[in-house]
Protein backbone atom coordinates (compact mmCIF):
# COMPACT_ATOMS: atom_id res chain seq x y z
CA UNK A 1 0.00 0.00 0.00
CA UNK A 2 2.64 2.54 0.85
CA UNK A 3 4.72 1.70 -2.13
CA UNK A 4 1.81 2.55 -4.30
CA UNK A 5 1.45 5.37 -2.73
CA UNK A 6 4.88 6.19 -3.16
CA UNK A 7 4.61 5.13 -7.24
CA UNK A 8 1.82 7.63 -7.48
CA UNK A 9 3.69 10.37 -6.02
CA UNK A 10 6.49 9.89 -7.82
CA UNK A 11 4.17 9.41 -11.15
CA UNK A 12 2.99 13.17 -10.10
CA UNK A 13 6.38 14.54 -9.25
CA UNK A 14 7.72 13.69 -12.72
CA UNK A 15 4.48 14.69 -14.62
CA UNK A 16 4.95 18.47 -13.35
CA UNK A 17 8.79 18.16 -14.46
CA UNK A 18 7.41 17.46 -17.99
CA UNK A 19 4.95 20.40 -17.71
CA UNK A 20 8.04 22.53 -16.85
CA UNK A 21 9.78 21.74 -19.59
CA UNK A 22 6.88 22.23 -21.95
CA UNK A 23 6.73 25.94 -20.64
CA UNK A 24 10.60 26.58 -20.81
CA UNK A 25 10.71 25.04 -24.32
CA UNK A 26 7.59 27.57 -25.37
CA UNK A 27 9.51 30.44 -24.05
CA UNK A 28 12.41 29.46 -25.42
CA UNK A 29 10.85 29.38 -28.85
CA UNK A 30 9.74 33.12 -28.79
CA UNK A 31 13.03 35.06 -29.92
CA UNK A 32 13.69 32.07 -32.62
CA UNK A 33 10.16 33.56 -33.83
CA UNK A 34 11.47 36.87 -34.36
CA UNK A 35 14.24 36.73 -36.74
CA UNK A 36 11.70 35.41 -39.45
CA UNK A 37 9.56 38.18 -39.03
CA UNK A 38 12.64 40.59 -40.47
CA UNK A 39 13.21 38.33 -42.83
CA UNK A 40 11.73 40.29 -45.74
CA UNK A 41 13.39 43.20 -44.62
CA UNK A 42 17.38 41.37 -44.73
CA UNK A 43 16.16 40.89 -48.75
CA UNK A 44 16.99 44.37 -49.08
CA UNK A 45 20.72 45.14 -48.42
CA UNK A 46 20.99 48.75 -49.96
CA UNK A 47 18.68 49.70 -47.52
CA UNK A 48 19.64 47.83 -44.46
CA UNK A 49 23.73 49.16 -44.95
CA UNK A 50 22.45 52.92 -45.60
CA UNK A 51 20.73 53.08 -41.95
CA UNK A 52 22.09 50.22 -40.15
CA UNK A 53 24.49 52.28 -37.94
CA UNK A 54 22.50 54.80 -36.21
CA UNK A 55 18.78 52.57 -36.16
CA UNK A 56 20.50 49.10 -35.01
CA UNK A 57 20.82 50.70 -32.06
CA UNK A 58 16.83 50.04 -30.69
CA UNK A 59 14.65 47.37 -31.86
CA UNK A 60 16.47 45.95 -35.03
CA UNK A 61 14.11 43.60 -36.39
CA UNK A 62 11.02 45.84 -35.81
CA UNK A 63 13.05 49.07 -36.79
CA UNK A 64 14.21 47.68 -40.21
CA UNK A 65 10.97 46.79 -41.46
CA UNK A 66 9.41 50.21 -40.42
CA UNK A 67 12.59 51.53 -42.54
CA UNK A 68 11.62 49.69 -45.70
CA UNK A 69 8.33 50.77 -46.29
CA UNK A 70 9.92 54.22 -44.96
CA UNK A 71 12.26 54.52 -47.79
CA UNK A 72 9.49 53.26 -50.42
CA UNK A 73 7.09 56.36 -49.18
CA UNK A 74 10.43 58.94 -49.26
CA UNK A 75 11.81 58.12 -52.68
CA UNK A 76 7.98 57.45 -53.84
CA UNK A 77 6.91 61.09 -52.62
CA UNK A 78 10.34 62.67 -54.39
CA UNK A 79 9.66 60.90 -57.97
CA UNK A 80 5.59 62.28 -57.07
CA UNK A 81 6.57 65.68 -56.31
CA UNK A 82 9.21 66.56 -59.32
CA UNK A 83 8.34 69.99 -60.54
CA UNK A 84 6.33 71.15 -57.36
CA UNK A 85 7.12 73.85 -54.83
CA UNK A 86 7.59 70.66 -52.61
CA UNK A 87 10.60 69.08 -54.76
CA UNK A 88 12.90 67.55 -52.55
CA UNK A 89 11.40 68.43 -49.34
CA UNK A 90 10.69 65.00 -48.35
CA UNK A 91 14.19 63.91 -48.18
CA UNK A 92 14.86 67.27 -46.21
CA UNK A 93 12.45 66.60 -44.01
CA UNK A 94 11.26 63.23 -43.97
CA UNK A 95 9.68 62.95 -40.56
CA UNK A 96 7.12 65.59 -41.30
CA UNK A 97 6.26 63.33 -44.59
CA UNK A 98 6.30 60.19 -42.55
CA UNK A 99 4.16 61.36 -39.74
CA UNK A 100 1.80 62.89 -42.07
CA UNK A 101 1.77 59.77 -44.18
CA UNK A 102 1.21 57.29 -41.39
CA UNK A 103 -1.93 60.18 -40.24
CA UNK A 104 -3.57 59.11 -43.42
CA UNK A 105 -3.14 55.52 -42.94
CA UNK A 106 -4.76 56.33 -39.37
CA UNK A 107 -7.28 57.64 -40.91
CA UNK A 108 -8.42 55.33 -43.00
CA UNK A 109 -8.12 52.54 -40.42
CA UNK A 110 -10.45 54.68 -38.72
CA UNK A 111 -13.17 54.37 -41.32
CA UNK A 112 -12.57 57.69 -43.54
CA UNK A 113 -12.68 56.99 -47.20
CA UNK A 114 -10.50 58.14 -49.61
CA UNK A 115 -11.66 61.84 -50.49
CA UNK A 116 -12.67 62.37 -46.75
CA UNK A 117 -8.71 62.37 -45.94
CA UNK A 118 -7.78 64.67 -49.02
CA UNK A 119 -10.91 66.86 -48.60
CA UNK A 120 -9.49 67.15 -44.77
CA UNK A 121 -5.90 67.82 -45.59
CA UNK A 122 -6.49 70.61 -48.21
CA UNK A 123 -9.14 72.05 -45.85
CA UNK A 124 -6.03 72.40 -43.00
CA UNK A 125 -3.46 73.15 -46.26
CA UNK A 126 -4.88 75.42 -48.28
CA UNK A 127 -8.74 76.55 -46.95
CA UNK A 128 -9.95 74.12 -48.98
CA UNK A 129 -10.15 71.53 -52.11
CA UNK A 130 -11.78 74.64 -54.35
CA UNK A 131 -8.68 76.94 -53.33
CA UNK A 132 -5.91 74.61 -53.67
CA UNK A 133 -3.58 74.99 -55.97
CA UNK A 134 -2.25 72.72 -57.96
CA UNK A 135 0.81 71.66 -56.54
CA UNK A 136 -1.45 71.38 -52.98
CA UNK A 137 -3.39 68.60 -55.02
CA UNK A 138 0.16 67.08 -56.30
CA UNK A 139 1.22 66.91 -52.76
CA UNK A 140 -2.06 65.71 -50.92
CA UNK A 141 -2.39 62.75 -53.62
CA UNK A 142 1.17 61.99 -53.88
CA UNK A 143 1.60 61.77 -49.62
CA UNK A 144 -1.72 59.59 -49.58
CA UNK A 145 -0.99 57.57 -52.92
CA UNK A 146 2.82 57.14 -51.04
CA UNK A 147 1.14 56.43 -47.93
CA UNK A 148 -1.08 53.64 -49.03
CA UNK A 149 1.08 52.41 -51.12
CA UNK A 150 4.53 51.87 -48.86
CA UNK A 151 2.54 52.57 -45.00
CA UNK A 152 -0.87 50.72 -45.38
CA UNK A 153 -1.09 48.73 -48.53
CA UNK A 154 -4.41 47.03 -47.37
CA UNK A 155 -6.50 50.60 -48.39
CA UNK A 156 -5.18 49.97 -52.50
CA UNK A 157 -8.30 48.42 -53.61
CA UNK A 158 -10.01 51.84 -52.40
CA UNK A 159 -8.00 54.03 -54.31
CA UNK A 160 -9.20 52.16 -57.70
CA UNK B 1 -40.57 104.35 -70.68
CA UNK B 2 -42.40 102.51 -67.59
CA UNK B 3 -42.73 99.69 -69.21
CA UNK B 4 -38.93 99.36 -70.36
CA UNK B 5 -37.85 99.72 -67.06
CA UNK B 6 -40.33 96.77 -65.94
CA UNK B 7 -38.66 94.67 -68.95
CA UNK B 8 -35.41 95.77 -67.79
CA UNK B 9 -36.28 94.75 -64.27
CA UNK B 10 -37.55 91.36 -65.50
CA UNK B 11 -34.53 90.61 -67.21
CA UNK B 12 -32.17 91.27 -64.39
CA UNK B 13 -34.14 89.14 -62.62
CA UNK B 14 -33.91 86.55 -64.94
CA UNK B 15 -30.04 87.08 -65.48
CA UNK B 16 -29.88 87.32 -61.25
CA UNK B 17 -31.45 83.48 -61.27
CA UNK B 18 -29.71 81.74 -64.16
CA UNK B 19 -26.30 83.16 -62.45
CA UNK B 20 -27.39 81.74 -58.94
CA UNK B 21 -28.14 78.42 -60.69
CA UNK B 22 -24.73 78.33 -62.55
CA UNK B 23 -22.73 79.28 -59.71
CA UNK B 24 -23.12 76.42 -57.43
CA UNK B 25 -22.49 74.05 -60.10
CA UNK B 26 -19.39 75.70 -60.97
CA UNK B 27 -18.04 75.52 -57.44
CA UNK B 28 -19.00 71.60 -57.24
CA UNK B 29 -17.40 70.97 -60.34
CA UNK B 30 -14.44 73.14 -59.24
CA UNK B 31 -14.26 70.79 -56.18
CA UNK B 32 -14.63 67.39 -58.29
CA UNK B 33 -11.83 68.39 -60.61
CA UNK B 34 -9.82 69.28 -57.53
CA UNK B 35 -10.61 65.98 -55.88
CA UNK B 36 -10.15 64.41 -59.17
CA UNK B 37 -6.65 65.79 -59.43
CA UNK B 38 -5.18 64.77 -56.06
CA UNK B 39 -7.09 60.97 -56.44
CA UNK B 40 -5.04 60.86 -60.10
CA UNK B 41 -1.95 61.36 -57.99
CA UNK B 42 -2.67 59.15 -55.76
CA UNK B 43 -3.51 55.83 -57.74
CA UNK B 44 -0.40 56.84 -59.55
CA UNK B 45 1.24 56.90 -56.23
CA UNK B 46 0.26 53.61 -55.58
CA UNK B 47 1.64 52.40 -58.96
CA UNK B 48 5.43 54.37 -57.94
CA UNK B 49 5.15 53.12 -54.69
CA UNK B 50 4.45 49.21 -55.64
CA UNK B 51 7.70 49.91 -58.77
CA UNK B 52 10.00 51.06 -55.95
CA UNK B 53 9.37 48.35 -53.85
CA UNK B 54 10.16 45.47 -56.06
CA UNK B 55 13.10 47.59 -57.42
CA UNK B 56 15.52 47.93 -54.38
CA UNK B 57 18.48 49.85 -56.65
CA UNK B 58 17.04 53.33 -57.97
CA UNK B 59 18.80 56.12 -57.07
CA UNK B 60 15.20 57.43 -55.82
CA UNK B 61 15.33 54.41 -52.90
CA UNK B 62 19.37 55.33 -52.55
CA UNK B 63 18.42 59.05 -51.65
CA UNK B 64 15.72 58.23 -50.14
CA UNK B 65 17.16 55.85 -47.43
CA UNK B 66 20.25 58.40 -47.10
CA UNK B 67 18.12 61.20 -46.30
CA UNK B 68 15.84 58.87 -43.77
CA UNK B 69 19.35 57.62 -42.35
CA UNK B 70 20.63 61.26 -41.63
CA UNK B 71 17.21 62.36 -39.81
CA UNK B 72 17.80 59.27 -37.54
CA UNK B 73 21.23 60.54 -36.86
CA UNK B 74 20.04 64.36 -36.43
CA UNK B 75 16.99 62.25 -34.21
CA UNK B 76 20.14 60.44 -32.03
CA UNK B 77 21.23 63.79 -30.99
CA UNK B 78 24.12 64.52 -33.42
CA UNK B 79 24.44 67.49 -34.59
CA UNK B 80 20.52 68.27 -34.59
CA UNK B 81 19.85 72.03 -33.60
CA UNK B 82 16.67 72.01 -33.86
CA UNK B 83 15.48 70.78 -30.80
CA UNK B 84 12.95 67.96 -32.41
CA UNK B 85 15.46 65.40 -32.17
CA UNK B 86 13.64 63.04 -30.02
CA UNK B 87 10.21 63.47 -32.08
CA UNK B 88 11.74 62.47 -35.25
CA UNK B 89 13.86 59.61 -33.60
CA UNK B 90 10.23 58.24 -32.76
CA UNK B 91 8.18 58.82 -35.75
CA UNK B 92 11.15 57.24 -38.18
CA UNK B 93 12.21 54.66 -35.98
CA UNK B 94 9.66 53.21 -33.49
CA UNK B 95 7.02 53.76 -35.86
CA UNK B 96 5.57 56.27 -33.13
CA UNK B 97 2.93 59.04 -33.95
CA UNK B 98 3.89 62.31 -32.27
CA UNK B 99 0.89 64.78 -32.01
CA UNK B 100 3.04 67.69 -32.67
CA UNK B 101 6.25 68.35 -34.65
CA UNK B 102 7.75 71.50 -33.79
CA UNK B 103 10.66 73.03 -35.03
CA UNK B 104 12.13 75.20 -37.82
CA UNK B 105 11.04 74.14 -41.73
CA UNK B 106 10.84 76.06 -44.91
CA UNK B 107 7.43 77.57 -45.66
CA UNK B 108 6.27 74.75 -47.57
CA UNK B 109 6.85 72.51 -44.74
CA UNK B 110 5.83 74.59 -42.19
CA UNK B 111 2.73 74.59 -43.55
CA UNK B 112 2.55 71.03 -44.03
CA UNK B 113 3.23 70.69 -40.42
CA UNK B 114 0.64 73.16 -39.27
CA UNK B 115 -1.76 70.97 -41.27
CA UNK B 116 -0.66 68.04 -39.36
CA UNK B 117 -1.25 69.28 -36.52
CA UNK B 118 -4.93 70.59 -36.89
CA UNK B 119 -5.82 67.10 -38.66
CA UNK B 120 -4.13 65.40 -36.13
CA UNK B 121 -6.50 67.32 -33.00
CA UNK B 122 -8.91 66.27 -35.17
CA UNK B 123 -8.41 62.43 -34.65
CA UNK B 124 -8.67 62.94 -30.65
Amino acid sequence: MRNTALLVLALMVSGCGSITSDTRDLSESVPDSTPSSGASVTASPSTTAATSSSASTTAPSTTLTVEENLVVFIATLEELLVGTSYEGEALNEPDVFVATGRLFCERLDSGDNIDDVLTAYLDELAGGVDIATDDELVLVGALLGAAVGALCPEHAAELG
Amino acid sequence: MVRTMKQLSVLLAVLALMVASVLPALAQEVHATGLDRAREVAAQGVGTANGLANNQNTTGRVRAAEAIAAALGRGNGNAFGRGRGGAIHDILANGGSPSDIAGEHGQAVSEMVRAFNELRKQNR
